[in-house]
């Protein structure tokens, strides 16, 4: 038992959550040691920080009262549930329905016949109806919250962006693409357009699509890990596009420490939040305000270059033009590691669930990623291209600059 | 359109760094018979989310006033539970969630007027809902 009534952090508690996480992952014991290990490091590498009020509890930072912890707590076990209970009873539900139809589940069935056939029976209606109150509830609870409390939250990074500013790159009157600024996955205000984005980014994510996974950075480490470097072992510049809270960019930097490391993404909320992350975690990484399909970087300059999931949020078109830079930027037997969501379309019940996150989710451009015929636009630009599985909880897509 | 007006902080004069957005239709979303059902489900979640929260602060609550026979909003606000307490907690929480989510699991296909009888005992009969039992 904790007896402290002010601690900054029960290490004993947090061992044995991290201990209890691996073994979720099935991973082996040497993997399982090697995550709990690099879980306590993390732990003892982040500084407090202004806002840290109430002590650290397994996550990153704890929510600055009782009740938004606890408010959120029931919101993550209501994603949970739904995602292991009702979502399986839907998939059931589907094959009944397209029997009762007489209609084969047909891999070419459009969308528009999905969500036709299942979206009037009543259990598949009601994963939309919790999905959609989950996210509703959820960012409705985190806003109202940090806009309650805006003056210190906004003291607090501003005292970040004077620590080591050099590393902050804001560009405040750039052009912001209009695609760019649709409020993807429900989040209010999207990427670019409320002063909270990426704490409401960070503290979302982590009482839903990331629940369990998300806190220390642990699915990012995770890929960090597993991804791919150039042939000849050098690495000297790593680029992370879209990079959000900047948790793929700080994690590549401690695989590479003698890396230097850049984390682009057009919200300057988002690159602000990334900055303060990585500065509290004592990790050098630059952060700027820029665009991945023009990222003003020089030919070949990087060795290895990564996203996570960016491409499903982008149009078409940016992500061919994406794709090409890339391929710009990236020297001769460079590595582009892009990981995403799969775009594969099996079953019918699976389009109902796709066509939910693009149209009530907005998730803007689903369609456009389901679209992209992703390796082939790759190989296009002049990659040699490899897929694998397990670098997180999401397809790899890895290719080798030639 | 839709009829959401998206909340702006007061930054007290402090430096901001937002653009402008394109505001999503997400308000305008129903997925049941009609929206003022989906509208009560919304309701009742929040009402769930804040008895849990409550159930959470009664619980330290009563634990501090065990532990030191006095306690303050402070010392409720900065607990924080060990392993074990945390483990309990979330069973706690699962059984809750689960009490209130899983009513929604009846698929309900059968309406009550169809099913003038309940099913019969006999073995043969099993499974059927829709009407009378032969021998009766």
């Amino acid at each position: 038992m904790n007896d402290s009534l002010f601690p900054n952090m029960n290490r004993r508690s947090l061992f044995t959550s991290a201990a209890a996480m691996a073994s979720l992952t099935m991973m082996d014991s040497h993997a399982q040691a090697k995550e709990v290990e690099e879980l306590l490091q993390y732990a003892e590498s982040v500084s407090p920080r202004t806002m840290d009020v109430r002590g650290r509890i397994r996550k990153y930072v704890r929510f600055p009262n009782m009740k938004m912890e606890t408010k959120g707590d029931f919101y993550a076990g209501v994603y949970a549930w739904r995602l292991q209970t009702l979502e399986k009873a839907a998939a059931v539900r589907a094959v009944e329905v397209l029997n009762a139809k007489g209609v084969e589940d047909d891999p070419d069935m459009s969308w528009e016949e999905a969500v036709s056939l299942l979206e009037a029976d009543p259990i598949i209606a009601m994963t939309g109806r919790m999905r959609h109150t989950h996210q509703k509830l959820k960012y409705d609870m985190l806003q109202k919250e940090y806009h309650k409390m805006a003056d210190p939250f906004l003291a607090e990074m501003e005292r970040a962006d004077a620590t080591h500013p050099e590393r902050l790159e804001l560009n405040l009157d750039m052009h912001i693409p209009e695609y760019t600024a649709h409020e993807i996955h429900s989040m209010p205000g999207g990427y670019v357009g409320d002063e909270f984005a990426g704490h409401m980014y960070h503290a979302g994510t982590d009482l839903g699509a990331y629940v369990d996974v998300n806190f220390h950075d642990r699915i990012h480490m995770t890929m960090a890990r597993n991804s791919l470097e150039p042939a000849d072992g050098k690495v000297r510049r790593i680029l992370d596009i879209g990079t959000s809270i900047g948790q793929y960019a700080t994690s590549m930097k401690r695989k590479y420490p003698d890396a230097e490391v850049w984390g682009i993404d057009i919200g300057a909320p988002m690159v602000r939040y990334a900055h303060m992350k990585a500065v509290d975690m004592g990790v050098e990484v630059n952060f700027a305000q820029r665009l991945a399909e023009d990222t003003k970087f020089p030919d070949g300059h990087f060795d290895i270059v990564t996203s996570n999931l960016l491409f499903h949020e982008v149009t078409e078109q940016a992500s061919r033009d994406i794709i090409h830079e890339m391929a710009r930027v990236l020297r001769p037997g460079g590595v582009f590691s892009a990981t995403d969501q799969n775009n594969d379309m099996e079953t019918a019940h699976n389009k109902f669930t796709r066509w939910y996150n693009y149209r009530w989710n907005h998730e803007d451009w689903y369609l456009d990623w389901h679209q992209v015929d992703f390796p082939g636009e790759m190989r296009k630009a002049g990659f040699k291209v490899e897929k694998f599985e397990g670098s997180g909880l999401h397809p790899n897509y890895t290719a080798i600059m030639t | 359109m839709s009829t959401k007006v998206q909340p702006k902080p007061d930054t007290g004069g402090r430096k901001g760094v937002a653009a402008e957005f394109v505001p999503a239709d997400y308000d305008r979303a129903y997925f049941l018979k009609d929206p003022m059902i989906d509208s009560i489900f919304t309701s009742l979640t929040a009402l769930a989310a804040n008895v849990w929260s409550l159930q959470r602060r009664v619980d330290t609550t009563e634990l501090l006033l065990e532990k030191h026979g006095s306690v303050t909003r402070e010392m409720i606000e900065k607990y924080i539970p060990s392993a074990e307490e945390q483990a309990s907690i979330q069973k706690q929480r699962d059984a809750f969630v689960a009490e209130i989510y899983e009513p929604f699991m009846l698929s309900g296909d059968i309406n009550y007027a169809s099913s003038f009888h309940p099913p019969s005992l006999d073995r043969s009969e099993a499974g059927n809902t829709k009407g009378p039992a032969a021998k009766r």
